[in-house]
Order: structure tokens, then sequence, then C-alpha cells
């Protein structure tokens, strides 16, 4: 017989609670880049073998 | 006349379909197959999963949302890993729940045993093929008459359904008959012609090897075609006389007063793109959709609106055919819209839902029946898509030209005189005021909008790449700005702070843990927490434990209905 019952909140947050499942990832960095230094940094990766970069994102077929 | 709708009650989800990126320098490069099995006992680590039963492979997720394995070909090699959120009542809890299965998915690829690999979340890859994302409304299919017509046309249409599937189940003793065939034939003209030639190997390679071990398939492309042909020409009767029930029927009233908005709704919702030419366009889906409605992808049509689910109810599951069949007949069904594009910009997700489901509340309650109409829907939209001036002006039915921005602040001023009458409502008036700050942004400073609406700061970004930028460079922004993980250009500039966001740390956190209430998805997510070490199978309404000698079959949507009202109420 299945003992389940909707109300039963208490397992839901037990369960949710349970060392077995990672906790959320936090930064590794401490360090907060500024705006500026994130457009230097995008357009500078964004020369560095861009079209290797477009030739790992090929879907064979399209989606939905 | 009036029904009294609350804003933002109805049940909404959003299918994302999400690219995968293998680094070409991996030591050991995988099939999208392998890498997406590999994600799966890293997502676990993370989330309880259930096996999901459908024919289609996949895991429920134990917030309720679900991970597929999005494929065409029978080899199993290539494909897209798809996300499915779960019912979400309101844009804010909807929000939540996408950007945590974002976070789930990517930091289990990040993890995965097959090496890390990365999803980018877009809806075009690098060569031009659409994929992406999908809306789901809960939305009454018919009233009155249009829904009599519909019940009667299901009734009518059930005889087909045992037809087809004897015709599909041929098929499969066809391709068993055609493989032993061509393995007979295949080896005795090797045999026949050894003593002829002097290259055994290659004669060997082509005619035996090819089908019992090319790549790992047992299946030939020429034979797979055929098969596929075959599969076609049985389904389209059914198809065909669904689709025409569907469209004189279904979701009528929708089509007619939401289309002005969907076509124009790419101006804050739209992800931006470079098309083949080099040229940008605001939205990545627009130019690829070919028609208003569709069975979505039966015969290569990318509508507006997608009655795919409907077929898809009387041609999957078989176990399960006479319920999900019989589920057909209720008015309140499901509406897809499959016009719309993955955002990263959090400003711009929460818009693309949350005025899409105020305008249906607006119209579920008879209050939206005089909207502008459309001359030419799909070139308007193609015609919107590739003007980031937003001055472009598209022909309405009157003979009056409009432009997208036109369009967008008539549904937001109805919108906010039907809120005006409305008990106070936290959440509508938010959507209400950052759709005019966002549109007036477009109109007047542009600038505003970035880190808010995705095509505007893809744009930036490109604007900031320089004249001198190569095309490979250019495009290499456009497609990287969707990855996810930090390494991602939306991520970098959400890092920086750059970008506006709406869901909190804490909603995303819970969002990645436990299933929102008031939906079927929260007996789903509990069943799976409960049982996950079991022996189970989740599908969006049911749930199979099965015993030792039987399988006991769970309808959620029992649960769902014993739910008090108080805990039915949107947060």
């Amino acid at each position: 017989m299945i003992r389940f019952s909707i109300e039963d909140e208490s397992m839901t947050t037990q369960l949710a609670q349970d060392q077995h499942y990672a906790a959320p990832s936090l930064p590794e960095s401490p360090s907060i880049p500024t705006r500026e230094e994130a457009l230097r940094n995008i357009v500078a990766d964004s020369r560095r073998a861009p079209q290797t970069y477009l030739d790992e994102v090929v879907v064979p077929y399209g989606g939905e | 006349m009036a029904n009294s709708v609350q804003p933002l009650r109805r049940l909404a989800g959003l299918e994302t379909e999400y690219a995968i990126r293998m680094p070409a320098s991996a030591a050991s490069p995988r099939s999208h197959y392998e890498l997406y099995e590999s994600l799966i006992p890293a997502l676990r680590q993370r989330i309880p999963l259930a096996d999901a039963a459908l024919d289609k492979m996949g895991h429920f997720l134990a917030n309720g949302g679900a991970i597929w394995f999005e494929m065409v070909r029978l080899t199993g090699e290539y494909g897209l890993i798809e996300g499915s959120t779960p019912e979400c009542r309101g844009p804010r809890q909807l929000l939540a729940y996408q950007r945590a299965q974002d976070r789930l998915f990517s930091e289990a690829a990040a993890g995965s045993q097959s090496g890390p690999f990365t999803l980018l979340k877009n809806c075009r890859d690098s060569i031009g093929n659409y994929y992406g994302a999908q809306e789901n409304y809960e939305f009454p299919i018919a009233s009155g008459l249009r829904l009599a017509c519909w019940r009667i046309g299901l009734a009518l249409l059930a005889p087909l359904i045992p037809l087809t599937w004897m015709g599909l189940l041929a098929r499969v003793l066809i391709y068993i008959a055609l493989l032993l065939v061509y393995i007979v034939v295949s080896h005795l003209a090797f045999l026949l012609v050894i003593p002829f030639v002097r290259d055994r190997a290659t004669i060997r390679r082509w005619l035996i090897d090819g089908i019992l071990t090319s790549q790992g398939s047992p299946i030939e492309g020429w034979m797979e075609t055929g098969l596929n042909f075959l599969a076609l020409a049985i389904c389209t009767p059914l198809a065909l006389s669904m689709y025409l029930l569907l469209r004189l029927t279904a979701f009528v009233d929708v089509r007619k007063e939401l289309t002005a908005f969907l076509v124009s709704r790419s101006v804050i919702a739209g992800a931006g793109t470079l098309d083949d030419g080099g040229h940008f366009q605001i939205a990545e889906k627009a130019s690829g959709l070919n028609c208003l409605t569709g069975l979505g992808g039966f015969i290569d049509d990318r509508p507006v609106y997608t009655f795919g689910h409907f077929l898809k109810a009387a041609l999957s599951e078989v176990w399960n055919l006479h319920r999900r069949y019989l589920r057909l007949f209720r008015r309140r069904q499901r509406l897809q819209i499959g016009l719309g594009d993955s955002n990263m910009a959090q400003t711009a997700e929460f818009l693309r839902i949350g005025t899409t489901m105020l305008l249906l509340d607006m119209l579920e309650d008879g209050a939206l029946c005089d909207a502008p109409r459309l001359r030419n829907p799909l070139m308007a939209l193609h015609t919107i898509a590739a003007d980031p001036s937003l001055k472009a002006a598209v022909e309405m039915c009157d003979g009056s030209r409009c432009t997208a921005l036109e369009l967008q602040r008539w549904y937001l001023a109805a919108a906010r005189r039907w809120l005006a009458e409305k008990p106070w409502h936290e959440e509508a008036h938010e959507v209400i005021e950052l759709w005019e700050q966002t549109l007036d942004q477009l109109e007047h400073d542009r600038e505003q909008a970035v880190g808010r609406i995705d095509w505007v700061t893809k744009l930036y970004l490109l604007s900031q790449a320089g004249t001198d930028a190569s095309a490979a460079a250019r495009k290499k922004i456009d497609l990287k700005y969707h990855q996810l993980g930090p390494d991602g250009y939306y991520a970098q500039l959400e890092a920086a702070g750059a970008c506006a966001l709406l869901a909190t740390a804490a909603e995303i956190d819970r969002a990645s843990r436990v299933p929102p209430s008031g939906s079927p998805a929260s007996a789903r997510g509990r069943f799976i927490r409960e049982f996950a070490g079991e022996s189970m199978a989740v599908n969006w309404d049911f749930v199979l434990l099965r015993r030792r000698f039987r399988t006991e079959v769970i309808d959620l949507d029992h649960y769902f209905r014993q739910q008090p009202r108080e805990e039915a109420a949107p947060k």
C-alpha cells in the first residue's frame, strides 16, 4: 500500500536537506570583474580561434 | 460575457532545447547521446530522478521537471538535450524554475563522466539549423459550438487510431524482414564476388560491415529514410484529419486576437542573431517559421501555434493511449507556442511569459476582442525580425500600417485597462510596469535595455567587437552569448553586475530541489522523492510503481484536484 500524503510537506523539506544531494554551487572566484573588464574579456575571447568554436556548435538536424 | 478570470493563475511551462558543445580538443570525442547518458548520473547526484514512461528517452526530476534526449535519426548519435520545466503559475515562478533547470543541467554537464562539455541555450547553431524554445499555456481549446465540434470530431477520429497503430506495427515487421533479407543477400553477394576481386576487405566493409557495425547503427541510411517515409505515409490520414479538426476548432480566438502580439513580441523577447549573410536579426527563430498552425515537424512545418502534442496523444504510449486520448475531450488543453526564443536575460524571459499570460487571461475573460489584425502575419514576423531599428511598419487588415512598438503599446494599454478593473495583483502590475519601461527604453534610450533584453545586449556586444572583427568572431559572439556556465558571454556580463536579475538566488535554489505548489508537478515531484530508489516510471499525468506482479498506475490529476484551495493559489 502506498503511504503518501499530498499534505506531507515535512517529507519534501527533510529530503531537500538530505546531504546526499549536492548543495548549490557557489562562485569560485571572489573577485568580481567590472562591466568594462567583462567586455574586454568577451571581445578578446571572441577573437580566439572563432572558427573552431563554430565547428563545435553544430546540431546535425533542426529541433522543434 | 466576462468570466472573472484572475490574473496569472493558469498553468504554464517552458520547453528548452540545448545545443551540445563538445570541445574539439577533447581526448576522446563522444556522440551526443553518449554525452547525454553521462550527464544523467551527474544530474542524479544533484536531484532524485525517475525514468520517463514515454516513447522518448528521458527522466523526470524531483522538482517536477524533466530532461530528454531529442533526436530524429534512429542512430541516436546526434541530437539535443531538452529540458521541460514543471507546470508553474505566474511568470516569476516559471522564471525561477527555468533558471534552476539551466543551472542543474549546466553543472551536471560540467561534472559529466565523459569529460566536461557545455550546453548552449539558443535557437540556431553555427550553420543555421533551428531548434530552441516552446511555451505551453493552459487554455480552453474552444467553447460553445466549436467545443462540441471538437469533441464530436475526436470521437469520429478514434477508429483511425487502431488502424494507424496496426500500420506502424506492420512497418516494424517490414523493417525486420528487410534487415534479414539485406543480411542474407549481402553475405551471398560477398561469397559470390570473393573469387573475382583482390580487395576483399573493401568489399566486406561495403556489403556487410556497413549494415552490422556502421557507427553502432543497426540500420542503413537509405533504409531508415524509407522506413521514415513509410511511417509518414501510415500516419498521414490520422495526422491530416486531426490537423483539419484542430485548424477549424482549436484556439481560434487566440489565433485571431493574439497573433499580432506574438509577432511583435520579438522586440522585447527576441534573442537576436546574425543570419547567414551576417545581418543582424532581432529574433533567432522568427526567420525559420513557415506557417501559422501546424503539427510541428511532421512535414518540416515550423508553426507559430503547434498542434503536434494532440497527435502525439494518439500516437505514443500505447499502454496509456485510452487515458491520454480521453483527456483530449477536456475543455482546458495545452496551447503550445513555437514562436519564441530561448532567453538568457531574465527581464526578457519574465516579460515573454508574463505578457503572454496576461493577454491570455484577458482573452479568457472576454476582454480582448478587437485586437489589431495583421494582413500577412508571417511576412510581418520576418519584416519585424529583420529590422533592429524598429522603424519598419507592417500592413494591417484595415489597410493601415503599424510598427512592432505600436502594436506592443496597443496590447499594453488594453492590459492596463483590464487590470485596473481587477483587485490589486502585485505580479501582474510588475509585468505591466516592466513592459512599459522596456518599450520606453527601446524607443528612447536603447542602451538602458542592455542586460535586460537579449537582442539589444547581443547587438551591444557586437558593436564592442569593432568593425575589424572577422565574420567568425562576430558569429562566435552570437553563439557564445548563450553558453551556460561561467565562460558564456551573457554569464560574464551577469557576473559583472551588468544584467538585471529578477529571480533571487533563494528562489532558484528552492526551484532546484522542490516542485512548485498548486500544480500537478507537486505530487509528481513528491512521488519521485519518495520512490526514486524503487522501480518506478513517470510521465506528465501518471506515476507507475512497479510491484512484483503488477504495476500500480497513479493518476496525478487525482492528487491535483484534491489540493486545498489555498495551496492552489499562486505564490
